[in-house]
């Protein structure tokens, strides 16, 4: 197959100066634009208490599978991630596709949330939303699927209650094996991070504490982030997900106090999990204990959660039926990128569809 | 005839921006990598965090002086109509009828079949 000609340079000129008078044009459009809308997909918020939201998106199928799906969303972002735009959309793939999709989101925890730990998320949040989901569905069954720590606690339930309802887990880029994110722990280093005089003063983490670890993970990549969108200031599609993508890093998440405190001594400096010894309201997290089908979405490239920290999931769970599928990719684009939506989903949806009857 | 770089120099610029970006995050990453920047790191966030603190206990003696509340007073009492409030939405919770989820499809999906592979 021959390649596109080449076009000639005067051509090109021409293009380069549309695109400049565009790129002016449409710059100062962005100082005024209101913020692209997200999250479109109809749904319900059927369960509300502080900091957890519970939605129930509305079936877009006229038959679904008898098992209902629950995402559980990572604690430090929005859920709207995995439903930012129609054809953008995880959950409205999901909903095309069959399932009866919920979600556990987080909203900002209140001040008086700085309590809550490990425990309330695994054992009083999910278990609340599955309950609700069982109640609404008449089902006892429930797919679980975890993004990031997200993943974590959905694993940690999946321990603890190896006897149901979960029927399946799916779990994206799970951090199990806390050694293997380097940056952050060097930057955690219990010599001369100390977690608990940050707790005991702000209470909950305060976003921007979040925000500036993962820019740091990549120091140039927030400036030269902002050249390239000066660069496709033309292209209308390129500015509309990047304002996207920017709307949500925005609208990164505090963490609750406690629970980060959890998450730094017990996972990152003490690595339980993957070593032993994590426990929740005095029992024991084993991850052998897991015995529910898993389905273990890893991105090649992820800095955040990078592969290595994640690959232990799948050799250290009991399931006899478990799946991992490497995808290139980052820690976001492995879900909600253009590869995502042509490669990642239609396998998601061949692993789940058998196991959701 | 071979292409060059020339014919194309925002492509060139774009080329040279990936780069930086590479070797710049590279090189950070090496640094940020270090045990001696955690340490000079966390000690300058740590400061801050204890004039905060202190500034705060200070101001709350002041404010006791004047028989004021101090802002964390004021915050306890936001904490505790929260919980009030909560205990309430638990009680309304309680008492209510459980909830219906709307019409939904039949729950009778079976996956599709994989399409059968054509005889050679």
């Amino acid at each position: 197959m021959s390649a596109a000609p080449k076009p000639a340079p005067g051509e090109r000129l021409r293009v380069e100066i549309e695109r400049m008078i565009q790129r002016n044009i449409k710059g100062l459009e962005q100082f005024t634009a209101p913020l692209t809308p997200v999250g479109l997909t109809p749904k319900d918020t059927v369960l509300s208490r502080g900091t957890m939201q519970l939605y129930h998106y509305r079936a877009q199928s006229d038959e679904i599978y008898r098992v209902p799906v629950l995402i559980v969303m990572a604690t430090t972002n929005r859920g709207y991630i995995l439903d930012l735009a129609p054809g953008q959309s995880l959950v409205e793939f999901l909903l095309q596709r069959g399932y009866d999709v919920y979600m556990l989101d987080w909203a900002p925890p209140r001040r008086d949330e700085s309590r809550l730990g490990f425990e309330d998320y695994v054992l009083d949040f999910i278990p609340s939303a599955i309950r609700t989901i069982q109640q609404r569905s008449g089902e006892r069954d429930v797919t679980v699927m975890g993004y990031c720590m997200g993943g974590v606690l959905s694993a940690c339930y999946a321990a603890l209650h190896p006897g149901g309802p979960m029927q399946n887990l799916v779990c994206f880029t799970t951090p199990i094996d806390w050694t293997q994110m380097k940056l952050f722990r060097n930057w955690a280093d219990a010599n001369s991070f100390d977690v608990d005089r940050v707790v005991g003063t702000m209470g909950n983490v305060p976003a921007e504490m979040i925000v500036t670890s993962f820019d740091m993970l990549r120091p140039a990549s927030r400036a030269t982030a902002q050249i390239r969108l000066w660069d496709n200031m033309w292209n209308d599609e390129f500015v509309k997900g990047f304002r996207m993508m920017e709307r949500w890093g925005n609208e990164t998440l505090p963490l609750a106090g406690e629970y980060f405190r959890q998450t730094m001594k017990e996972l990152m400096h003490a690595n339980k999990l993957f070593a032993g010894g994590f426990t929740i309201g005095g029992r024991k997290v084993e991850l052998s204990s897991i015995t529910a089908p898993i389905f273990h979405i890893l991105a090649e490239h992820d800095h955040i959660v990078t592969y290595e920290a994640s690959k232990p999931l799948i050799q250290m769970v009991g399931s006899e039926d478990k799946t991992e599928l490497i995808v290139k990719g980052g820690h976001v684009s492995v879900l909600a990128g253009a590869n995502a939506v042509k490669r990642l989903w239609p396998k998601i949806d061949d692993w789940l569809g058998g196991r959701s009857t | 005839m071979a292409a060059s770089p020339w014919d194309d120099p925002m492509g060139m610029w774009r080329d040279m921006l990936d780069k930086f970006e590479r070797q710049f995050n590279e090189a950070g990453n090496k640094v940020m990598g270090q045990e001696q920047f955690s340490a000079a790191m966390n000690k300058a966030s740590m400061l801050p965090l204890a004039m905060q603190k202190a500034l705060g206990e200070a101001m709350a003696k002041y404010f006791a002086a004047l028989n004021l509340p101090s802002r964390d007073d004021i915050l306890s009492l936001g904490e505790r109509l929260n919980a009030v409030e909560e205990q309430l939405r638990r009680l309304a919770d309680a008492t209510a009828p459980a909830p219906v989820a709307a019409a939904s499809p039949p729950r009778t999906r079976k996956p599709k079949p994989p399409p059968k592979e054509s005889a050679p």
